[in-house]
């Protein structure tokens, strides 16, 4: 808004009592703290960042980035193991064909060769073990959280502002220029994302961000523009719109002041929902190895599929399960939030207890 | 309301036109000659690159190329497919979609027809320890990474069981010199299956219409699905069609497993917010059975949003199978466009994401037919509204 005194003037009329305010969105975290499924989703949520931010600490002081680097980094780990004709122990034993292929061209039945152990299972120095080519499975973890969340901010920053923008608008203004938004939501709608996502990956590189924008705006501009907007409508029509408007307030001070903190929750919960999407269809393009990205979740699970790990069910389930479960635990996380958010706007869905 | 259909339908062709557009630029936007590894060989006469580039149309201006994709569009003529050379990318997507739809359509109505039983019984007991329970299964089943439930079952079922082929769409085996194709005892089984569907729905109506009585609609269905299964049994392609089945079934449980949470949860908000309306509290006042006011009445407003979400997931054709049917090796729709995209087939990749604009506008369309059907406010309010 402008610095002079004048706008100043205009815009007094539409500022929310503060205390209002204040109220608004403390009663909105009393409610909220009261759903536990939320609560727990927030703790989830709040453990992976930290784990983010830890790695980067971890890796500049008791990792050595050499061993734990998640891309770059290998831990052999050798073991002896002896040159047989058929194996009969997998763990002490190697076929004489593979030991000359791959480590000793001049290997015979009876030696001991010292073979690197990749995938390892856990152990002490690797808390989740190593991958089929040597890396810390838990560095790798801890660096995907952090490709994770970059994919995620991404995408809910520009659903949200896409959606909100064009509900806002949309409900406010009204006439040709809502048609013409809602028209193009309902385009957007009916666009195939995900499919289109990785069609375009196939003939230009697709990095993180741009598959974080994508997905919002496939989401921002489709349905969270129609939800939106619907719960906009709803606003726009109450006593205090146009009190705030009689006071004097122009059309963006009305929506900044007295639609958005409305329009807040459903926001939030259509961000949460882009969230799981958005980590969900990453992991499901890396997986494929369609996406521009040195390591993350897909990556992960991409390395286990193409060794072959997957058919082996829980055999190597170090490889499996944290990037898996990772997946699974954020984007279960992310909904369970946005779940919280969305029983904040309709209070039939609150829990019997909390209205006692 | 013919001038309602009118509209959607221009509506419709204005977002397939808007898909095919997208898809053009970005073929566009690709860096380099589609040609250019001919050029590189050096065993390759000049003319016979120029004929190839002749073929696919490059010596055209670039408008001249999008009037020329458009109409080819129009026409229902693809192009020739890279990756599967020389096949027609419509013949591939003729063969290849059926068995998407197959697996999808079979999966989504077992998954919602379990996910409203099971989301209106969590619904009615809200906030009891069963609920918690089973809603914590539900969230769990609905945001588990896909790839690995379905490899999770892969392993259970076909390793360590060892009950049922772990993907594949036949045992080779069985097929040789098969005096039938895939593609005809697929589509048979399909009919069948469709044939048994339309007979249910009409067992279904007669029964609510009142125009059976209950034990007719038994004997006739029964009567039916005997007829149907001793055709197949008698049929000398009997074989085939059970190797068919046998190596559907993974697959499709996998897929309902996976569906099944969404909708379950979906019926589960959905009814959660119909248990406090005054229509329940008028049919409990009434006496009604708790059983019938949860079926009959909160069940049932509650319904609208599943039917949408019904058709949405009918939709997911598109995107649900794209991974799911690469890790099972089932040889539909999903599988080609993966395979399509890694390879850079253009022309297939873009035939296959043309037909996923279709089928998706296609259930967009029915979804609102069926709405405007079954929801006697929406015609209301539609006439109020213009």
């Amino acid at each position: 808004m402008g610095a002079g005194p004048a706008s100043a003037d205009v815009t007094r009329g539409c500022v929310m009592n503060p205390r209002v305010s204040a109220d608004l969105w403390r009663g909105r975290w009393v409610a909220f703290s009261r759903d536990r499924l939320a609560v727990s989703g927030v703790a989830i949520i709040v453990a992976f960042a930290l784990g983010a931010l830890l790695h980067p600490l971890l890796l500049a002081t008791v990792w050595d980035p050499a061993i734990y680097h998640p891309v770059t980094g290998n831990d052999p780990q050798p073991v002896a193991r002896t040159v047989v004709d058929t194996i009969t122990d997998r763990d002490t034993q190697i076929d004489v064909a593979r030991a000359r292929l791959r480590h000793d061209p001049q290997a015979q039945i009876g030696d001991v060769l010292d073979v690197p152990r990749q995938p390892a299972p856990p152990s002490l120095t690797h808390p989740l073990g190593t991958d089929p080519r040597g890396r810390d499975v838990l560095s790798q973890l801890l660096f995907g959280a952090r490709t994770a969340f970059a994919l995620g901010a991404v995408a809910a920053v520009t659903t949200v502002v896409l959606g909100t923008g064009l509900a806002a608008v949309a409900a406010v203004r009204g006439g040709w220029l809502a048609a013409l938004l809602l028209r193009l939501a309902d385009y957007v709608l009916l666009l195939p994302a995900i499919p289109f996502v990785i069609f375009a990956s196939a003939i230009v590189d697709v990095s993180i961000i741009a598959l974080g924008v994508v997905l919002g705006i496939t989401s921002g501009l489709g349905p969270t523009a129609i939800v939106l907007h619907a719960q906009a409508r709803t606003i726009v029509v109450q006593p205090f719109v146009d009190a705030a408007r009689l006071a004097g307030g122009g059309t963006w001070p009305v929506v900044r002041r007295h639609v958005m903190p409305h329009l807040a929750p459903v926001a939030l919960l259509s961000m949460m929902t882009t969230v799981a999407l958005a980590i969900g269809a990453e992991a499901i393009l890396s997986l494929f190895g369609l996406v521009e990205t040195s390591m993350s979740w897909g990556v992960m699970l991409g390395v286990a599929d193409a060794g072959g790990y997957f058919a082996d069910g829980i055999a190597a389930w170090w490889l499996l399960v944290p990037a898996g479960g990772a997946v699974t635990l954020l984007a279960g996380a992310s909904y369970l939030v946005g779940r919280g958010f969305d029983t904040l706007v309709d209070p039939r869905l609150r829990s019997v207890a909390v209205e006692r | 309301m013919w001038r309602t259909i009118c509209v959607r339908l221009v509506q419709m062709a204005l977002v397939l036109w808007l898909l095919a557009t997208t898809v053009f630029v970005v073929i566009r936007l690709a860096p380099g000659d589609p040609t250019l590894h001919l050029a590189l060989d050096p065993s390759l006469p000049p003319a016979a690159r120029q004929l190839q580039v002749e073929r696919m149309g490059l010596d055209l201006p670039l408008w001249g190329q999008y009037v020329t994709y458009l109409g080819g569009l129009v026409t229902g003529d693809l192009g020739v497919s890279m990756h599967e050379y020389p096949r027609e990318v419509t013949d591939i997507i003729a063969e290849r979609l059926p068995r998407t739809v197959a697996l999808v359509v079979v999966a989504t109505v077992a998954a919602f027809a379990l996910g409203v039983v099971v989301g209106r019984w969590t619904a009615w007991r809200r906030d009891s320890h069963a609920d918690r329970t089973v809603t914590g299964l539900l969230v769990f089943a609905a945001t588990a990474f896909p790839p690995w439930v379905a490899y999770l079952m892969i392993w259970v079922f076909a390793y360590e069981l060892g009950w049922l082929p772990s993907g594949r769409f036949l045992t080779p085996e069985v097929w040789r010199d098969a005096p039938v194709t895939v593609s005809s005892v697929f589509l048979a089984l399909g009919a069948t299956a469709a044939l048994v569907a339309v007979g249910a729905v009409v067992a279904a109506l007669a029964r609510a219409r009142e125009l059976a009585t209950p034990r007719a609609v038994v004997v006739i269905s029964v009567t039916l699905v005997a007829g149907v299964l001793g055709v197949w049994a008698m049929h000398p392609a009997r074989h085939f069609a059970a190797d068919l089945l046998w190596h559907a079934m993974l697959p499709t449980v996998t897929l309902t497993l996976l569906t099944l949470g969404p909708a379950a949860l979906l019926m589960r908000s959905a009814m959660v917010t119909t248990t406090n309306t005054d229509t329940v509290l008028y049919a409990r006042a009434r006496g009604l059975g708790e059983r019938l006011v949860r079926n009959r009445h909160a069940a049932r407003l509650a319904l609208p949003p599943v039917i949408a979400a019904f058709a949405l997931n009918l939709a997911g054709v598109v995107t649900g199978s794209l991974v799911f049917e690469r890790v099972f090796s089932w040889p539909g729709l999903g599988t080609t466009f993966v395979d399509a995209a890694v390879a850079g087939d253009a022309p297939l990749a873009s035939g296959i994401i043309v037909t996923y604009g279709v089928v998706l506008v296609g259930m967009h369309l029915l979804l609102e037919g069926a709405q405007w059907a079954l929801d006697p406010r929406l015609r209301t309010s539609r006439v109020a509204a213009s």
